[in-house]
């Protein structure tokens, strides 16, 4: 663990914290959005998740990565290549869509907190997939 | 005890009545086997074979035949109804007839298809009408020359037949006598012993001897009903016939067809049986020399005989079940009419308002209501007992230990009553729902309602209007039930509302909607739809509803419809209407409309997004740069004629607007200057109060914009796309960095140039503001004086553990303390006491901005 003693640098990262939490906020809202829709596409046989809100997720998962990995890990994020942080939110967004698949009513409720923790873990398995 | 003695009295007698009926058994056993107690006696019952003869006769043609050919001299009354009933349908089609020739001649309005569906059933009619009586009498003479086959030919129904011929009858009841004189010789028992046995002996010859008896005897009054039947039926037949014109008559020609074809083949049916019963031999002892295999030799063909005629017997209920039904129906006619006649009497005193109040189910609702409030109020009494659970439960100390505990730590407290306030409302309301099934149950099993019931059941009102009355009262309130349950349900229930709406949503026309105000203005239109709705059922006035809907739509098309912001709009309304009404259902069903038009805002927007993901990102784009320019003071075109007027600038958003003009002021002056530290500088001195979470994701959202618009620009140029990912990864880490380290890359490409500074502009000041806002001063504080400790990683986690303490609902006192102390110890607090959840939290969020983990960590 690197502790960071220059104010400027604290300042920045509190300014992370609360992009992190706006996103995640924001994430939240599409997540119930999404479940709905699954739910109403499942009762009208149809595939649960179409394209444009996958990929809508996709991109908000990579938006709360940025500020919430750069907390946690520093630069790490950041140094890695586009293939390490494509396959992060990747794995990050199948797991979720799993999760709203099976309709975790407790994951969509607390995935503000969660969704952050789970890129987190992922990034770490793919570091270590890779041998990082 | 009188009433022990009693009870044991009856036991000992049922049991003694039990061990006769075996002494019985056996000693008929017994007599079988004794030739000295067989005599030539026979006992029959010939009650059948007469009236059986009359009305069917073997071979030549009966009762019936000559009465249906009017060859019998009684037979008048039978041709007088026919001829009726004849002339009746003859002019019944003359009319029907030259009624749909007009209309047809005359080119009315009649369909053609129904004139050739039904012409067929006329002529039909109007032949076999005229000579149905003559064809079932000759169905009658069918059956009397089929009755010259011997298995259909009459026979006698009697008890010598029953028992298998007169010498097994003679046979039986000899041995019964023999056996039971036999027994009381051998025994010892006293007179008064004898006279006790004598009673169940007695019912045993009895149910022998009598049940054959009786059923001959109902088989013999069949047989009597028969010839009434079928003369009655054939007589009314052109009627009957009639009635299969038209489709909803023609169940009653069925239901005619069905009697009076069964009661001309009875006779066949039932000597058939008769037949088989005949056939069926006795053959005592047949299986066996023992007295079990004699008994069941001798028994059981009885009891096959006894219960092929009593199926003969039961045919014709079966079979048709409207002569058993109208005979079973009787008495309970007789009595109902009498019941109503008294009634009238009894109603005639009883009706008036108190009657209507009681019928319109006011009664019941009133004392359900009741019933529900007095086991609130009793919950809301007993609120101490609850929280003392609660605290027992939760924490394993008393309520008031846990309110002294609460009360060194404000914010805990409120979360932990918070959380006591939910399960406690939910108590109220399961205890209240449960008083409310109760008091109906009572209600409907009380007295007053009994007797209620049964003063309508004699409303002297007459039957039928009041049938009908009740009925189009029943109705319309069903049907007003039905739509308000369906309204409600609709949209509480979450799938059917979606189910349906998503119909809706997707028969509306929504190919012109490219942006959240369009979506909006369209929208309204439903909301306006689904609040009247409410309102309606509710009796609310049209003006209140209107000022409502007025009021709501200012409100919400200010916002930008999150589902808080609408129920917070809509608190208001609700407390607008309970101000002026004393109807508090009504805010249930207002809260229902918001939550329902929540949602179903919620699939339009999903709808629209789904539609095509370029016109989301356009839709998107269009919505962020009119917001953008309408805080900047450039209304974009005019607004929508149907829609509402857009939302003035608020003060949050004017601060945006000014902060980002100076941004762009600044990084146009001079591109080697950083957006990020021009932000800072006039961010400084900002009051952030007035600006809210929306504000921040409009930023956020502009600036995810611009960068795509960047991305989109660099593949159009035909940029490599590793390069163009690089570029824009370094874009981002730039964080609001200045423009001139980027003018390598970009050129001379004045298009590239704009947007990179747009970017840099809006994340530079996205970046300053969020370091202002929530509580950054405070988590820049806090660290400095954390740092100030110079703490160790151990120290650090230390504290991270004592931050979460406050964030668990389970921590015990022990842990918090431990938590307080250290805490207090590491920011100068002194012991703690005073450090509260925010305090925690604030913590929490500078440790996070201190430090960050290396891989190592993670191993």
């Amino acid at each position: 663990m690197q502790i960071i003693n220059d104010p400027k640098i604290i300042r920045y990262r509190a300014a992370l914290q609360n992009e992190r939490e706006y996103l995640a906020n924001d994430l939240q809202l599409h997540l119930q959005e999404m479940r709905d829709k699954a739910k109403n596409n499942i009762a009208n046989k149809k595939p649960p998740f179409d394209e444009a809100n996958t990929k809508i997720l996709y991109n908000e998962i990579f938006s709360i990565s940025r500020p919430h990995l750069e907390l946690q890990t520093g630069d790490l994020w950041k140094k890695q290549t586009v293939e390490i942080q494509n396959e992060t939110i990747q794995e990050t967004t199948r797991q979720i869509i799993d999760k709203l698949r099976n309709n975790d009513e407790e994951f969509i409720q607390f995935s503000r907190t969660l969704v952050p923790m789970l890129i987190e873990s992922n990034f770490i398995n793919v570091l270590k997939k890779h041998g990082q | 005890m009188p009433n022990h003695r009693q009870i044991n009295l009856f036991k000992i007698l049922k049991i003694s009545i039990l061990v006769l009926c075996a002494f019985f058994v056996f000693n008929t056993q017994f007599s079988l086997s004794n030739p000295k107690t067989q005599n030539q006696s026979t006992v029959t019952l010939n009650v059948s074979i007469t009236t059986a003869q009359a009305a069917y006769s073997k071979g030549s043609e009966s009762f019936v035949t000559k009465m249906l050919l009017f060859q019998h001299p009684s037979s008048k009354w039978v041709r007088d109804i026919y001829n009726l009933a004849r002339g009746f349908l003859n002019i019944l089609l003359l009319v029907g007839l030259l009624y749909i020739a007009f209309r047809n001649i005359l080119h009315l309005d009649i369909e053609n298809y129904a004139i050739k569906k039904l012409i067929p059933r006329v002529l039909a009619a109007a032949v076999f009408g005229n000579i149905a009586i003559y064809l079932i009498a000759f169905l009658s003479s069918m059956v009397d020359k089929l009755s010259a086959i011997s298995i259909f030919s009459p026979r006698p129904i009697d008890l010598s037949m029953m028992m298998g011929g007169p010498a097994a009858l003679t046979g039986i009841l000899g041995l019964v006598a023999a056996g039971v004189i036999a027994y009381f010789a051998a025994s010892a028992f006293t007179l008064g012993a004898t006279l006790i046995l004598s009673v169940p002996l007695a019912c045993c010859s009895l149910i022998i001897l009598v049940a054959p008896w009786v059923l001959a005897l109902g088989i013999s009054l069949l047989m009597d009903v028969r010839p009434w039947v079928v003369l009655i039926g054939s007589a009314v037949a052109p009627i009957a016939i009639a009635c299969t014109i038209l489709p909803q008559t023609e169940g009653l020609f069925k239901r005619w067809l069905k009697i009076v074809a069964f009661w001309v083949f009875y006779p066949l049916i039932l000597y058939a049986i008769v037949y088989i019963a005949t056939k069926i031999p006795s053959f005592s002892g047949a299986t066996g020399a023992g007295g079990l295999s004699r008994m069941i030799g001798f028994v059981l063909p009885i009891a096959i005989r006894f219960g092929l005629l009593l199926m003969a017997f039961r045919l014709p209920f079966l079979w048709e079940k409207d002569i058993g039904g109208l005979i079973a129906k009787l008495p309970g006619q007789v009595y109902g009419a009498g019941k109503k006649v008294v009634g009238a009497s009894i109603g005639a005193a009883a009706t008036g308002g108190r009657m209507a109040y009681f019928y319109q189910g006011r009664a019941r609702d009133r004392s359900i209501r009741e019933a529900k409030a007095e086991a609130a109020r009793t919950m809301e009494g007993n609120r101490h007992v609850e929280w003392d659970r609660f605290a027992n439960r939760r924490y394993g100390m008393t309520g008031a230990d846990l309110d002294a505990y609460l009360a060194t730590d404000p914010g805990r407290a409120t979360r932990v009553h918070g959380e006591f306030e939910q399960e406690f409302r939910s108590s109220v309301a399961e205890a209240s729902s449960q008083a409310g099934n109760q008091a109906f149950e009572d209600f409907r099993t009380s007295r007053l309602n009994k007797i209620y019931e049964g003063v309508q059941r004699f409303n002297p009102g007459g039957i039928s209007s009041a049938i009908k009355e009740k009925w189009e009262f029943l109705q319309k309130d069903t049907e007003k039930a039905h739509y308000r349950k369906s309204v409600i349900n609709e949209i509480i229930l979450g799938k059917t509302y979606n189910e349906k709406h998503q119909e809706a949503i997707q028969k509306d026309d929504q190919s012109n909607i490219h942006s959240l105000p369009e979506l909006e203005a369209n929208e309204a239109i439903h909301y306006k739809k689904l609040l009247r709705t409410v309102a309606e059922a509710r009796g609310i006035s049209e003006d209140t509803a209107n000022t409502l809907i007025q009021a709501d739509l200012q409100r919400l098309y200010s916002s930008q419809g999150s589902s808080g912001e609408y129920v917070s709009a809509f608190e208001d309304a609700l407390n607008f209407k309970h101000r002026n009404s004393d109807e508090n259902l009504a805010q249930v069903d207002l809260a229902n409309v918001v939550q329902g038009f929540t949602r179903r805002r919620v699939l339009a927007l999903q709808y629209a997004r789904s539609r095509n993901p370029d016109d989301v990102e356009n839709m998107r784009k269009r919505a962020i740069g009119e917001s953008y320019e309408r805080m900047r003071g450039m209304p974009s075109g005019s607004p929508t004629p149907q829609g509402p007027q857009m939302a003035q600038i608020s003060a949050g958003e004017q601060k945006i607007i000014n902060l980002l003009t100076r941004i762009d002021q600044g990084v146009k002056a001079d591109s080697s200057a950083s957006a990020y530290d021009i932000a800072r500088l006039h961010v400084q001195s900002l009051d952030v109060k007035d600006i809210t979470n929306d504000d921040f994701i409009k930023l956020t959202a502009q600036s995810h914009g611009t960068l795509g618009d960047i991305t989109k620009h660099l593949q159009g140029k035909g940029e490599d796309p590793e390069q163009a990912q690089s570029f824009i990864k370094d874009l981002i880490e730039s964080n609001g960095g200045p423009v001139s380290q980027f003018m390598g890359k970009i050129g001379d490409d004045d298009r590239l140039q704009n947007l990179v500074k747009q970017y840099q502009t809006s994340r530079g000041g996205q970046l300053a503001l969020l370091g202002k806002v929530q509580g950054a001063d405070t988590v820049e504080k806090v660290s400095s004086i954390i740092l100030k400790q110079q703490p160790d990683q151990e120290t650090l986690m230390k504290l991270q553990q004592s931050c979460a303490a406050f964030a668990k609902t389970q921590t015990t006192p022990q842990e918090m303390q431990n938590a307080k102390t250290f805490l207090g110890s590491q920011l100068g607090l002194g012991s703690g006491e005073t450090i509260d959840a925010q305090t925690a939290q604030n913590v929490a969020r500078a440790l996070e901005t201190m430090a960050f983990k290396e891989p190592k960590d993670y191993k």
